[in-house]
């Protein structure tokens, strides 16, 4: 049994866009104490770890644990035709096998989806150390990496001293944005074990920064390491997203 | 488990190394290896089949166009730019391993590539299907180059786009298993008549793998399972053939039709090609026919399936079965182009294995069971040991609108020899004039533009024999003639879907054709004489007192496409030169 009201289409859609950036089926698992989701991308560059505790939702109930996989493609039409202030409505038909979205506005509107049978199972979740770590405001983060994005296919950052540094080159050019640590800073905390550097594919960056809703973001990475880029959704929810890096031109 | 690193270092190797034997000894090393699940899936991987074809299971059917784009995905790198380096390097494979070396995406979490998992993934490629399948298709590639090494990645790419070519045909990859096997490759002849009764390479080297040479010994003709068809070898008199044949033979009819191999058991019938296809759904009307006409609970039989005019029962060429063949509504078409059986051969009779019987105990087995009919019968046939009635019969079938005749040996050891161009078997076919007797069938493998009259279409085509000793395609033709404006019209039209940016590196040609094509194509071809060309390279160096390569001169095309033929079923550089070396004894 799970069944769930979110007082807001807002929220839903931030997690639909979410998702939309690296899947293409999504694999919720449902909890007593929330829903979670932890998915790699086909090509094993990106994932993403969401957790959406029951707190989130002014309504929450699941008995048991339920492993739900939606197409990310269904997902999104639905939640286009979602107004911001609708109200949503989860719910499952375990008889029927299929996962119930009403939206509660002016009308009441209901979709039902046909549930797909996963490929994959959940990613456990891995304990990775990292070598730096940085807080900024999320639209800080957007600009460097759309700045970076207008000369440059990857994006290679660097952290040194008291500076965090975005960089890219291509064929017509180069760019670069430097952020110092400080309290009028975009960058209000920069925690460096080592100095880092590491390059990682725009794609994934770019598509990335397109889902962050919060108003900041947490980046963790090591030389040479995956990076990864947290943030906040609805208050208590989490998402993270986790980039492999490119391996360095010879 | 065999790391598939390991069988692509092998296949490196096999690449760099130009002796067969020496080819041969680096697969065998590898079967030795590797552990006895994983033999089947290496030689699955090797052919580029993942399947035997007449399973009917789903093939990878990689065009380049998508390898381009799974690279691109994979590599981050446009498809234009993949392009350009595809057009100095030649092959995907070559370009994906080099986008790779130089500048790799990592994956999260990397998955060490087994031969199992990469033949697991591309299964999951193949049965890929309905609308949006390539797109899908293309994303499960890029996911498993995105796994791959540099070196991996080479070789899933020449795998899936059916362009590995180590110069290893079915043959080598036997050999390699007696040498690991067995110990010895003196087994391989058990091995391959094992291959030749079950058509299935993996399931021979899983049996071998498993239970040993034994096992092998016990392979039986199965009802369902195609037997590798019997060829005839080619002679040009009929003295010659008696000789061959032990002073007599049964001289048959060889009609004009597609040679199909049946399987009965009870009222079920599946229908092969010759390339082993399944044909049934392509001939409800043969399969009636023989749930009507052979008497047999079960049976393997061969027959020659024959188009017939509706009004007189006359027969009519091949190429109205093969426009048949290619028409989608079949019902319609039964009609207008029905068809007539005239069988040759048993090889399987209600439970007993009939290949071991001599050719006329096998032919009296067909009488008992078959009820003739205006549509069913036996090959016309005769036995005889006079050479003037051998021809004799040849000219009645010339002018009776037959092909030829076909003169089987019938003395004791004259068995049904699965699988092999046999001189059990000799054909006498018609041709124009003196010279060459015999028209061969060539590979196209690239074409010339049109000037003139033939602006806007081919003007001549390049044509190749296939060369069995290391499989590849070498030129043996020019063909500018014998085209009528509706076949140049057919012929871009077929052409069209196979042409390629580059040569196809199995193609061997010291011409620059304008178009190149894969060599997929078969036609039928006729020429005066088979002479030594310094241009064309089939079977260069193997001509006993001869410096250059076979070539064909003045040949025509005969407007008969071999749709029923693969191109490795084309003519042989081996078989050109038998032709040469008999045509200089006659002169």
């Amino acid at each position: 049994m799970f069944h769930a009201i979110l007082d807001s289409g807002k929220i839903w859609k931030q997690i639909v866009d979410a998702l939309t950036t690296i899947l293409t089926e999504a694999l919720f698992v449902m909890k007593e104490d929330g829903i979670y989701l932890r998915q790699v991308d086909p090509l094993n560059i990106a994932m993403i770890d969401m957790v959406l505790p029951a707190e989130i939702f002014q309504e929450y109930s699941c008995k048991g644990t339920h492993d739900i996989c939606l197409g990310v493609d269904e997902l999104t039409k639905i939640s286009k035709r979602m107004a911001v202030d609708d109200k949503i409505e989860l719910s499952l038909d375990e008889d029927d096998n299929r996962f119930e979205i009403k939206m509660i506005g002016p009308a009441v509107r209901k979709f039902k989806l046909q549930m797909i049978k996963p490929l994959e199972t959940p990613r456990k979740p891995r304990g990775i150390e990292f070598d730096v770590k940085a807080e900024m405001f999320a639209d800080a983060f957007k600009q460097a990496i759309k700045d970076v994005s207008v000369v440059s296919i990857n994006v290679k950052i660097i952290a040194q001293n008291d500076t965090l540094i975005f960089t890219g080159e291509g064929d017509t050019g180069e760019a670069e944005v430097a952020l110092k640590v400080g309290e009028d800073s975009a960058l209000f905390d920069l925690d460096i074990k080592t100095d880092s550097y590491a390059i990682y594919p725009m794609k994934y960056l770019s598509d990335i920064i397109k889902a962050v809703s919060g108003d900041s973001i947490s980046l963790q990475f090591s030389t040479h390491k995956p990076i990864q880029i947290g943030f906040g959704i609805a208050e208590i929810g989490t998402i993270k997203f986790l980039v492999a890096p490119r391996k360095e031109r010879r | 488990m065999m790391l598939y690193e390991e069988l692509a270092l092998a296949y490196d190797k096999i690449e760099n190394t130009s002796g067969t034997l020496d080819k041969i000894d680096i697969l065998t090393e590898v079967f030795r290896k590797a552990d006895e699940s994983d033999i089947a899936k290496i030689i699955a991987l090797t052919t580029g089949k993942l399947h035997p074809d007449w399973k009917g299971e789903p093939e990878l059917g990689i065009a380049e166009r998508m390898a381009i784009q799974a690279v691109s995905t994979s590599a981050l790198v446009s498809e234009s730019e993949i392009n350009k380096l595809l057009q100095k390097l030649g092959d995907i494979g070559a370009v994906a391993e080099k986008l790779l070396r130089e500048s790799g995406q990592s994956t999260l979490f990397a998955e060490e590539l087994t031969v199992d998992y990469v033949y697991e993934k591309l299964n999951e490629i193949a049965s890929v299907s309905g609308s949006g399948s390539s797109k899908q298709k293309i994303a499960l590639l890029s996911g498993l180059l995105t796994n791959a090494s540099p070196i991996e990645a080479r070789y899933i790419l020449r795998t899936v786009t059916s362009t590995l070519r180590l110069g290893l045909g079915d043959m080598g990859i036997l050999d390699a298993l007696a040498l690991a096997f067995t110990g010895t490759r003196d087994n391989r002849p058990m091995i391959e008549r094992a291959y030749n009764i079950c058509s299935d390479l993996g399931r021979i080297a899983r049996v071998l793998a498993e239970k040993g040479l034994e096992e092998i010994k016990k392979f039986k003709v199965e009802v369902g399972v195609p037997i590798r068809m019997m060829a005839a070898k080619k002679l040009s008199s009929a003295n010659e053939i008696l000789k061959k044949v032990g002073g007599r033979c049964i001289v048959e009819y060889k009609y004009d039709g597609e040679r199909l191999q049946i399987h009965k058991s009870d009222d079920d019938v599946i229908l092969y090609s010759r390339r082993q296809e399944r044909i049934t759904d392509q001939y409800p009307d043969v399969v009636e026919l023989v749930r009507r006409h052979v008497k047999a609970k079960s049976c393997v039989a061969e027959a020659e399936c024959v188009a017939i005019d509706p009004e007189t029962g006359t027969m009519r060429p091949f190429q109205e079965l093969m426009r048949r063949r290619r028409k989608t509504d079949i019902e319609a078409t039964m009609d207008e182009v029905p068809v007539a059986l005239f069988f040759f051969d048993i090889l399987f009779l209600d439970g007993e294995d009939t290949t071991q019987k001599p050719m006329l105990e096998r032919r009296a087995l067909l009488e008992q069971i078959i009820d003739t009919s205006d549509r069913v019968g036996l090959t016309k046939g005769e036995v005889t040991d006079d050479p003037t009635r051998l021809e004799e019969i040849f000219q009645d079938a010339i002018s009776t609108g037959h092909e030829g005749v076909i003169a089987k040996a019938i003395h004791k050891n004259a068995i049904y020899q699965a699988g092999s161009r046999s001189w059990l078997w000799i054909k006498l076919k018609a041709s124009y004039k003196e010279g060459m007797t015999d028209s061969v069938d060539l590979v196209i493998v690239g074409a010339f533009h049109g000037r003139g009259k033939r602006a806007g279409v081919y003007g001549t085509i390049l044509a190749a024999a296939y060369d069995d000793t290391n499989d590849t395609f070498p030129t043996v033709c020019k063909i500018g003639t014998g085209f009528t404006d509706n076949m140049l019209e057919d012929m871009k039209k077929r052409l069209g879907p196979h042409i390629i940016e580059r040569k196809d590196p199995s193609v061997i040609s010291d011409m620059k054709a304008d178009v190149w094509f894969h060599p997929v194509e078969v036609i039928e071809v006729l020429g005066d004489e088979i002479t030594i060309s310094p241009v064309h390279p089939a079977g260069r160096g193997r001509i006993p007192g001869f410096e250059g390569g076979l070539a064909i001169r003045f040949p025509r095309f005969t407007g008969r496409w071999r749709d029923d033929k693969e191109p490795t079923q084309a003519t042989t550089v081996e078989d050109l030169i038998d032709m040469f070396l008999s045509q200089k004894s006659r002169s």
